[in-house]
């Protein structure tokens, strides 16, 4: 197996303004993330609105530089590449977005959607194109006529297949999924997650597949990243963080989660409050003011993310609070 | 003793000539202190109901019922004025973005204040008490200050709890949340969804929870109406339904759920989309799509059949455990 | 609640569809408004008056028939079979001077839209894309372009410029410049904040693509609206020029021209102001009955199933 994703220590800072003529605040929506993707895996990153998933999504696809860090993409580090190498790693990695009636343009064929990046990143003549698109729209399931449609005359599952076959024209090595059936109900939600398994047992592609869903990311994961605030607080195998979260907030979040089954629920564990404002982090760990496990050095002290039990993890008590 | 009473509800939009039924001879039975969820994909007509009960739909849709009654009084005979005093009094909603749900140029106190002057007449201080005691009672933090906030400068979270203050207002009998949760993280989740049983509990208000997260449902609600395509096909208990599912439609909905295929690459997936007002079938609704079709299923359309716990519209309903 | 979000889907085993060629379907897709319809079939009368006017005019444009002066129209008490729609104060037929007039009103009307639009979009774009430095700057050009008043900032320009009548097609299109970079830009900002531009970024899209082929298709509607509008705006603004005597020179037949200097004979004879008065109406009418048209045949989401 290869690694075609490799990040290390990526960090984005937005400056946001703190007024008239007072200056700029520097938000940290991402503060120091590191992690390793192998070819045809499913690395799940999870957490709550406001934690960073979508700062991480904007790195990863190149859309911004990150303020720290770097990014090793199939071998390059996209930090100190040129102009040139970093055109040719854009068509590695491709992104599906959460919205599927925002990210298609409405004023354009699907055929011609399809075949845009082909025309940006290929010297194929149009029959050629148009041979790709044909192959890859009924890969995805769309019957060949949608060619000539629309956007707006599809269904939000049948756009999602379209961003989906978008995503995979290049063959890329990597795929961004952010959120990408939140928008769906749970039929067609079962449809696009069986049509991401089946195009990635195809084509080997590593996907990083960012939610909010933890029942969709036990389905689809082989590795799951948990963020809080810009940082990976639990970082590990699905089996061994859905078996035995040790963080404080993967077990919040997994015991918040409803389920079907009587006897699949967990114990609830009440969190109070809500995530902090990433202008404002509080001192220390960052979930102390909704842990309740809270303790002095949690207040004062930031926790470092440490190798425990076969996973990574950031807390300092850990240990004396899953025994 | 039955709090609402709906039978066969229709609501038909477009032309008399080929009208389009979004709501399609629905019943539906709330008791007093009672949760009922109503499940469906989108389209499938939950939210069209609801707003046809409560004479919302202005003249776009022609509503017509055998019978529909709340808390003694039939709505359909009420004219536009006395059914605006109990929408909003006695039965009240609370929607899925409570971004937009709020207006953004009044602070959330003036809002809250704003019902209790119209419906209950409060004035002066005794008005202010009762707002700051609403904002307590939803479990607002610092809420003497939080009354004269603006909805921007509210959490996603805090700005729902705002949304059901105003809701309970009026100490209403029946509640009404349409997608209360899908906006939301799955930890604030949580919050509302507790703090909805337990103002549901100390009110002993109705509380109907339209949603398509079978889950969420699972935990709080006594009984579910199943809905697709406009009409109710199941109508049972919890946890009955969830074990053993009467409708194949039903099945089809929980066999898609991640939780339900655990270890599977593939999810169980329901072929096709919910039909369009083109092209209903002419039997069973979900007949093109159903995987016990029968011949009779696709001429002749099952009507909803009393059972031991609930209601069912098929005419070969599944009695076995296979869920 | 909106029944337009239901998408149909045929069944599997329709037959494969054709498609009409591009032009077809812009033109099945216009048919459908009769209103625009109407619009340009009018603009095409005009306009074939326009190009053929000396073979459709009865009579020169600047002919003065000095025993006709103020000639009613022929259906009116004393007015004559010679002159259809009756002559001005120097004598010269009316119906002569409409159809010589269409020439430059159009040509005023047409270019001067044109000769704003093109920057205007550009600009726009360019401040969207780049809303700091750039933008920042060409926004703050346009307010004060915007703040002074439009026929006196005319005025100015032809002054510099030295009157003529490509000078007052300048001076009109730098007047309605800031409404088209101020439409572009604002709807350009809340497109480039779409997925779907994210999206194109991500496949690598160079600027120019992202400018014009991405985000300008899905800020056309606006502009469109807003260039049939000042279409009107232009004839009368030129109007006003040569009335200053800055535009187009008398005795050279323009409509606007034509209404401002009969103003003194309203209440003798009203249709030495009505009727080209009338024309513009009509002509502003059908253009923006066409614009409307256009609109709506370049929406997507308007058309149905193919």
């Amino acid at each position: 197996m290869s690694t075609v994703l490799q990040a290390r220590e990526l960090a984005r800072y937005y400056p946001v303004s703190r007024g008239f003529l007072k200056g700029y605040a520097q938000v940290r929506a991402l503060n120091g993330v590191s992690f390793e993707l192998d070819a045809g895996r499913t690395l799940a990153v999870v957490g709550e609105s406001g934690c960073g998933k979508s700062t991480l999504a904007r790195q990863l696809t190149l859309i911004e530089p990150p303020s720290a860090g770097s990014l090793i993409l199939d071998g390059v580090d996209a930090t100190t590449a040129s102009r040139q190498e970093l055109a040719g790693m854009r068509t590695k990695v491709q992104m599906v977005f959460q919205n599927p009636y925002a990210s298609l343009n409405p004023r354009q064929k699907i055929g011609d959607q399809l075949a845009e990046p082909l025309v940006i990143n290929t010297g194929l003549s149009r029959p050629e194109r148009i041979e790709k698109v044909r192959a890859m729209m009924s890969k995805v399931g769309l019957r060949p006529e949608f060619f000539y449609r629309y956007p707006h005359m599809f269904s939000g599952g049948q756009r999602q297949r379209i961003a989906i076959a978008r995503a995979m024209m290049l063959n890329p090595r990597i795929v961004i999924a952010d959120e990408p059936t939140s928008a769906l109900d749970v039929s067609i939600q079962a449809q696009v997650l069986n049509l991401f398994m089946d195009l990635q047992e195809e084509f080997n592609t590593a996907y990083v597949f960012i939610s909010h869903n933890l029942a969709v990311v036990e389905h689809v994961a082989d590795d799951v990243l948990v963020m809080y605030l810009g940082r990976a607080v639990e970082m590990g195998s699905k089996e061994l963080i859905y078996t035995r979260p040790l963080h404080p907030y993967t077990q919040a979040l997994l015991s918040a989660t409803p389920s079907i089954h009587a006897s699949e629920r967990r114990v609830k564990i009440p969190i109070r409050g809500e995530l902090p404002s990433p202008m404002n982090p509080p001192e220390g760990c960052a979930f102390h003011k909704r842990c309740p496990h809270a303790a002095e050095r949690c207040r004062s002290e930031v926790p470092e993310l440490r190798e425990l039990d076969g996973r990574q993890l950031a807390c300092h008590r850990a240990e004396e609070i899953n025994v | 003793m039955n709090l609402l009473e709906i039978n066969s509800l229709s609501v038909a939009f477009g032309s008399t000539e080929k009208p389009f039924h979004a709501v399609d001879g629905l019943d539906l039975t709330v008791r007093q202190g009672e949760i009922v969820g109503i499940v469906g994909e989108s389209g499938s007509g939950k939210s069209v109901t609801m707003m046809a009960m409560m004479g919302l739909l202005d003249g776009q849709g022609r509503i017509t019922a055998e019978r529909l009654q709340f808390d003694g009084k039939d709505l359909l005979t009420l004219g536009a004025r006395e059914r605006r005093r109990i929408v909003g009094k006695d039965i009240s909603m609370i929607f899925q973005d409570p971004m937009t749900a709020l207006n953004p140029s009044f602070t959330v106190g003036y809002q809250i204040m704003e019902v209790l002057r119209e419906h209950l007449g409060l004035k002066g201080s005794a008005l202010r008490q009762r707002a700051l005691e609403l904002m307590e009672m939803v479990e607002i933090p610092a809420a003497a200050s939080r009354l004269d906030a603006y909805p921007h400068q509210l959490s996603g979270g805090m700005s729902q709890r705002v949304a059901i203050a105003m809701a309970i207002a009026c100490r209403p009998k029946l509640l009404i949340a349409d997608e209360p949760t899908t906006a939301l993280d799955v930890t604030i989740q949580a919050q509302i969804m507790d703090l909805l049983v337990s103002l549901q509990q100390s009110q002993n208000m109705s509380l109907i929870l339209i949603t398509h997260d079978l889950a969420v449902i699972s935990e709080i609600a006594q009984r579910v109406a199943v809905m697709y395509a406009g009409q109710v096909v199941e109508l049972s208990r919890v946890p009955d339904i969830f074990l053993s599912p009467a409708h194949p439609y039903t099945e089809a909905l929980l066999a898609s759920i991640p939780e339900h295929s655990k270890g599977a690459r593939r999810l169980s997936t329901l072929p096709g989309i919910v039909p369009g007002h083109h092209d209903r079938p002419v039997g069973c609704l979900l007949s093109p799509r159903c995987p016990y079709v029968q011949d009779s299923c696709r001429t002749v359309r099952p009507e909803l059949t009393t059972t031991s716990a609930g209601a069912v519209r098929c005419h070969f309903p599944l009695s076995g455990k296979e869920a | 609640m909106s029944l337009q979000k239901q998408t149909v889907v045929p069944d599997a085993d329709a037959p494969v569809a054709t498609y009409p060629s591009p032009v077809k379907e812009f033109w099945q897709a216009f048919s459908q408004n009769k209103g625009a319809v109407a619009g340009l079939v009018f603009m095409l009368v005009v306009v074939f008056a326009a190009i053929f006017a000396p073979l459709v005019a009865p009579y020169s444009p600047i002919e003065q028939y000095h025993d006709h002066l103020l000639t009613p129209p022929a259906w009116c008490e004393g007015g004559s079979r010679a002159f259809l729609l009756g002559t001005d104060e120097a004598g010269r037929d009316l119906l002569s001077r409409l159809i010589y007039g269409a020439r430059m009103s159009l040509l005023i009307g047409l270019s001067s839209v044109v000769v704003a639009l093109i920057p205007g979009v550009i600009l726009g774009l360019l401040a969207a894309f780049f809303p700091r430095m750039i933008g920042g700057s060409i926004m703050r050009l346009m307010d004060v372009l915007m703040a002074l008043p439009s026929l006196l900032l005319a005025v100015a320009i032809v002054a510099i410029l030295g009157p003529g009548f490509i000078n007052s097609i300048i001076a009109i299109a730098v007047v309605g410049l800031p409404a088209y970079v101020r439409l572009t830009r604002a709807s350009a900002m809340s497109e480039l904040n779409r997925d779907y531009v994210t999206a194109s970024r991500v496949c690598g899209a160079g600027l120019l693509r992202l400018m014009f082929i991405t985000v300008l298709p899905n800020c056309m509607a606006p502009l469109i609206v807003h260039a049939t509008m000042s279409f009107s705006s232009a004839i009368l603004e030129a109007s006003a020029l040569g009335f200053l005597g800055l535009g187009v020179q008398p005795p050279t037949p323009e409509w606007g021209t034509m209404l401002a200097s009969a103003r003194d004979y309203i209440e003798r004879a009203w249709w030495v102001v009505s009727l080209p008065g009338l024309t513009i109406l009509l002509a502003v009418l059908s253009i923006n009955l066409m614009g409307d048209g256009l609109r709506d045949a370049l929406d997507p989401k308007l058309k149905r199933i193919a």
